[in-house]
């Protein structure tokens, strides 16, 4: 009897505490997406009484913002693109067993992963900066690239456990290059992969803040820079419309991706093609 | 096309997976290479398909020598154990697929589609994904795809491993039906000595890294090189001792007529077929030899009888129909022709 209580308690308190997490990680963000609503001119408390769209009009009013949209969205595209591009080579590359120092080289492909992002972006400011490179976009792209490889090339690799050598084989022994071979058996298969890693690696780019700190300069900032930058010059809710817009698009872009793909693939739990 | 395999070697690490092998095929000839898992006979098929180097030794087909061309410039047609179709490819584009890297036009690879198609009885399957075909019907593709590019050799790795058994017996004389019409020169790898039996031509029969006997089914079968092609294929019965004039005298001091050897070596030893002994007292001219009676195996359509013969060699033997066998530790009376007693060469020559 006492075993069966003790049991039951455990299960509800296991339950309260999933949705008390729950509620920690999606209750700030309904918060911040309501205050973008208020009309009220001041940050006043919640929740607010009237709704408008003023932060929404301020939001594309105010220069800074929109040339910081613009700015992420073409470093998005163009890093996403580079990213999944290198990432898939090296994907390619790697998947052959008998490539000499295989382990060495993708450990050195996903470091990024785990190289503090600060550190990155200073370390590149100075590379680049010995290397004559001045222009912030090239910096910038130069930056995303290397923070988003680790993204592509582990969801290209995912999606390549399916693909069997002897396939890659088989298609050479009709008369494919290497290359060739690959580009028709592989690359086919790791469509998935493919897509998965250049959709993360556009809304990591969206994202980034310390690289991006590290590389941009006053004329040519990215939209997460420019809203710290506001923030700090004067704090208003401009800001919760602004990452409403980024909410939103960010979740259009995974229901997009489940609905071609499936949610599964892009988190890269991806199993083997029959 | 001849194909002239030419004293291949090749080290993997401190493994010597070839160890100077060597084999021919006449063209049109299918040659199986048979041997147990590691012999080395995959590492044989990959050097020739390209896939893998040699580190001395040379491939020749039709005259060409293969050494120095990539996989793509051999036209080879190669069909592998697990298929390797492309999952995302109908059947049809599958098997075209040799001939767009050849840049034929779209109407000469439909007429060579349909016509491959036809040739492996899957006409009409075309449009269908590979996934959506039985595991023979598969295996017919691969082998459609290979020989679509009109390759100089066939590769076959395993053909028909990868089929349940029943699937596999109907199979093997369709695909002996198909190497039989194109008439390309075949190579095929198989561990399996019903199907090197059943498909070829000539039988190379492969232990660590070398070929110790070319030749048909009837001749290894019958005439093994050397004591490790008697005991792989079928069962054998293989009793030690040494030669004598006008026969062979067992460790046990048996002694038994026999044909002389077939060719001198420094150690005999006798092969006596399990299929070719009697139960019973040796008629006149015949061969008699004790056997203890060791245990019995119900298999359904034979009981299988095991004996230790001569006091040392294990052997099995089919019980005849309808008769109990004897118990455990029994001694039996048992006779084989001299003409079925033979001198095999405890090692291989050369």
């Amino acid at each position: 009897m006492i075993g069966a209580a003790l049991d039951l308690a455990g299960r509800v308190a296991a339950r309260v505490a999933v949705l008390a997490a729950v509620a920690f990680l999606l209750v700030p963000l309904l918060v911040a997406c309501l205050m973008s609503f208020d009309d009220r001119s001041f940050l006043g408390p919640f929740p607010p009484r009237d709704f408008s769209l003023r932060w929404y009009r301020a939001f594309l009013d105010n220069p800074a913002y929109t040339d910081g949209l613009f700015v992420s969205l073409q470093l998005g595209v163009i890093a996403a693109a580079i990213a999944t591009a290198v990432g898939l080579a090296a994907a390619l590359a790697l998947a052959d067993p008998r490539l000499p120092g295989r382990e060495a080289m993708e450990a050195a492909f996903l470091s990024p992963k785990f190289i503090p992002t600060v550190v990155i972006g200073f370390s590149l400011l100075v590379f680049t900066a010995r290397l004559g490179i001045y222009e912030p976009m090239t910096r910038l792209i130069l930056g995303h690239v290397v923070i988003t490889l680790p993204f592509t090339l582990r969801a290209v690799a995912a999606s390549l456990i399916g693909v069997k050598r002897s396939q890659v084989e088989a298609a050479m022994s009709l008369g494919a290059s290497e290359f060739r071979a690959l580009w028709d058996v592989a690359v086919p298969a790791a469509r998935s992969g493919i897509v998965a890693g250049a959709a993360m690696a556009f809304v990591l780019s969206f994202d980034e803040v310390a690289v991006s700190l590290f590389l941009s300069d006053a004329f040519t900032q990215t939209l997460p820079i420019a809203l710290v930058a506001e923030m700090r010059a004067n704090l208003n809710l401009t800001i919760a419309a602004v990452s409403t817009v980024f909410l939103a698009a960010t979740v259009v872009l995974l229901v997009l991706l489940d609905r071609t793909i499936g949610i599964e693939r892009l988190a890269g739990d991806v199993g083997a093609r029959g | 096309m001849t194909l002239e395999v030419q004293n291949l070697t090749r080290r993997f690490g401190r493994m010597l997976a070839l160890d100077g092998a060597s084999l021919d095929a006449g063209a049109g000839e299918v040659v199986a290479l048979l041997g147990p898992s590691g012999c080395g006979k995959t590492t044989t098929l990959r050097i020739v398909a390209g896939f893998e180097t040699a580190d001395s030794g040379s491939v020749w087909l039709g005259g060409r020598d293969l050494s120095r061309l990539p996989p793509h410039g051999r036209d080879i047609g190669l069909v592998f154990q697990d298929y390797a179709l492309f999952p995302h490819m109908t059947v049809a584009d599958n098997i075209a697929y040799g001939l767009r890297r050849r840049g034929r036009d779209a109407a000469a690879r439909a007429a060579r589609v349909d016509a491959m198609l036809d040739l492996v009885r899957l006409s009409g399957l075309g449009a269908r994904r590979p996934a959506q075909l039985s595991g023979g019907q598969q295996q017919r593709v691969a082998v459609a795809r290979a020989l679509a590019i009109e390759p100089q050799l066939l590769l076959l790795d395993e053909p028909l491993s990868n089929l349940d058994a029943k699937l596999r017996g109907a199979l093997q004389a369709e695909l002996r039906g198909i190497l039989t019409r194109i008439g390309t020169t075949t190579l095929i790898v198989t561990h399996d000595q019903e199907e090197a039996m059943a498909l070829a031509d000539r039988i190379a029969i492969m232990s660590q890294g070398r070929v110790l006997q070319l030749g048909t089914a009837r001749e290894v079968y019958e005439r093994p090189a050397c004591r490790f092609v008697a005991e792989f294929l079928g069962s054998a019965l293989w009793l030690e001792g040494r030669v004598e004039p006008g026969g062979f005298v067992t460790a046990r001091g048996t002694a038994l007529a026999c044909a002389p050897p077939s060719r001198i070596a420094s150690r005999h030893g006798l092969l006596v077929r399990p299929e070719a002994l009697r139960i019973g007292a040796a008629p006149e001219g015949w061969n008699a030899l004790s056997a203890q009676v060791t245990g019995a195996r119900y298999r359904g359509a034979v009981t299988l009888l095991d004996l230790l013969v001569d006091g040392a060699a294990p052997a099995s033997i089919e019980l005849e129909r309808g008769t109990s066998p004897p118990p455990p530790g029994a001694t039996l009376a048992l006779a084989a022709a001299p003409a079925d007693c033979i001198l095999v060469p405890e090692d291989a020559g050369g």
